[in-house]
């Protein structure tokens, strides 16, 4: 049995303050959250090509192409799979999360590069850390708990 | 906590230095006493989502990271506390790692003492894959916290505890929103069992 519905997706890859949130349409087949391969194209930016998943000259090779897309669409979790990228699934709040990828994450890090930012402060001002180029930074990161 | 010497080396020392400040919590009400208290005359910024602590990979608080003029991380993930007990707990000398930072601001000596120590300390902590799992339940968890669905989004962080449990970031951070006292003997028991696995909570650099 298909039920078509919607699902919030939370798509953590940029460096912005918050997660883009995605309302995508959504198939669930046999216990598979399906999106439409043109809806991953166009809100996810990437296609399925004979060479695999595709955004711009960059294709991730598809290891089980037939559990990934199906005529209903793009199972997330087969997607999050092939890209390398954590996901968490709720079909229940109609709600997941697709992370970056430790690979992604880590890379800048190891160059000793410091990732960009821009948060706001109390009075929501944003304040971007590359603004402080030309400065040293201390960088402290703290709680209130 | 930052303010005196943000001010000896910025304001009255008139170097090209700045501290950057990050409050890491669930809503900005609960940062607002932290923060006004700080009187800082550099910025402190509200993350609620934990960008910076997945941008940098960082599993606790207090964390300090160097960062030089080019934007090159010039000292990794390090801890420092400035009062006694915290100090201790740490064990960073307060007064030693402030003449540090003023040696590496006023350029009379490196942040560390080579740029492959900085490359080794950078390659002990790299995020692994069930890291970044925890952190997308996290997200997920505090996306429907915000929206008043704290049943589920306990589950997500009770999820995310379970794949990184060294993550005290997400650990203790979201302790509240599960309805535990961060503060409490509930901690304790977590941070004890942390340490008998192996993990520090802390990671003070040694040169």
């Amino acid at each position: 049995m298909n039920a078509t519905r919607s699902i919030t997706l939370l798509d953590g890859e940029s460096d912005e303050a918050a997660p883009r949130e995605l309302l995508l349409p959504v198939a669930i087949e046999a216990g598979a959250a399906r999106v439409p391969a043109e809806v991953v194209a166009r809100e996810l930016r990437w296609e399925l090509k004979p060479e695999g998943l595709c955004r711009g000259d960059v294709c991730v090779p598809v290891r089980d192409e037939p559990a990934l897309a199906t005529e209903a669409g793009l199972d997330l979790e087969a997607l999050a799979l092939a890209l390398d990228r954590p996901l968490a699934l709720d079909l229940d709040e109609g709600a997941a999360s697709l992370g970056a990828s430790a690979g992604e994450r880590g890379a800048p890090l190891a160059r000793l590069e410091a990732p960009d930012f821009e948060l706001p402060d109390l009075a929501g001002a944003l304040h971007r850390l590359s603004a402080h180029r030309g400065k040293k930074v201390l960088l402290t990161v703290h709680a209130s708990w | 906590m930052w303010q005196a010497l943000h001010h000896e080396l910025a304001e009255q020392g008139g170097l090209p230095f700045t501290v950057f400040g990050v409050m890491a919590d669930r809503n900005v009400e609960d940062t607002r006493p932290w923060i006004e208290a700080a009187r800082a005359s550099y910025p402190i910024v509200v993350d609620t989502q934990h960008r910076v602590p997945e941008l940098y990979n960082m599993f606790n608080v207090p964390t300090l990271v160097w960062i030089d003029e080019e934007g090159r991380i010039a000292r990794p993930t390090d801890v420092a506390v400035m009062n006694e007990g915290g100090a201790k707990l740490v064990r960073v000398e307060p007064a030693a790692y402030l003449d540090r930072v003023r040696a590496w601001v006023r350029g009379e000596a490196p942040a560390l003492s080579s740029t492959e120590r900085a490359r080794e300390l950078a390659a002990e902590r790299l995020p692994t894959p069930a890291e970044q799992q925890a952190r997308a339940e996290f997200a997920l968890g505090q996306w429907l916290w915000e929206r008043d669905r704290g049943e589920a989004a306990a589950r997500h962080f009770e999820l995310a505890t379970e794949l990184a449990p060294a993550d005290i970031m997400i650990q203790r951070g979201t302790m509240r929103m599960r309805g535990l006292d961060p503060m409490g003997p509930e901690y304790g028991a977590i941070a004890g069992a942390i340490a008998q696995r192996g993990f520090r909570l802390y990671r003070p650099i040694r040169d």
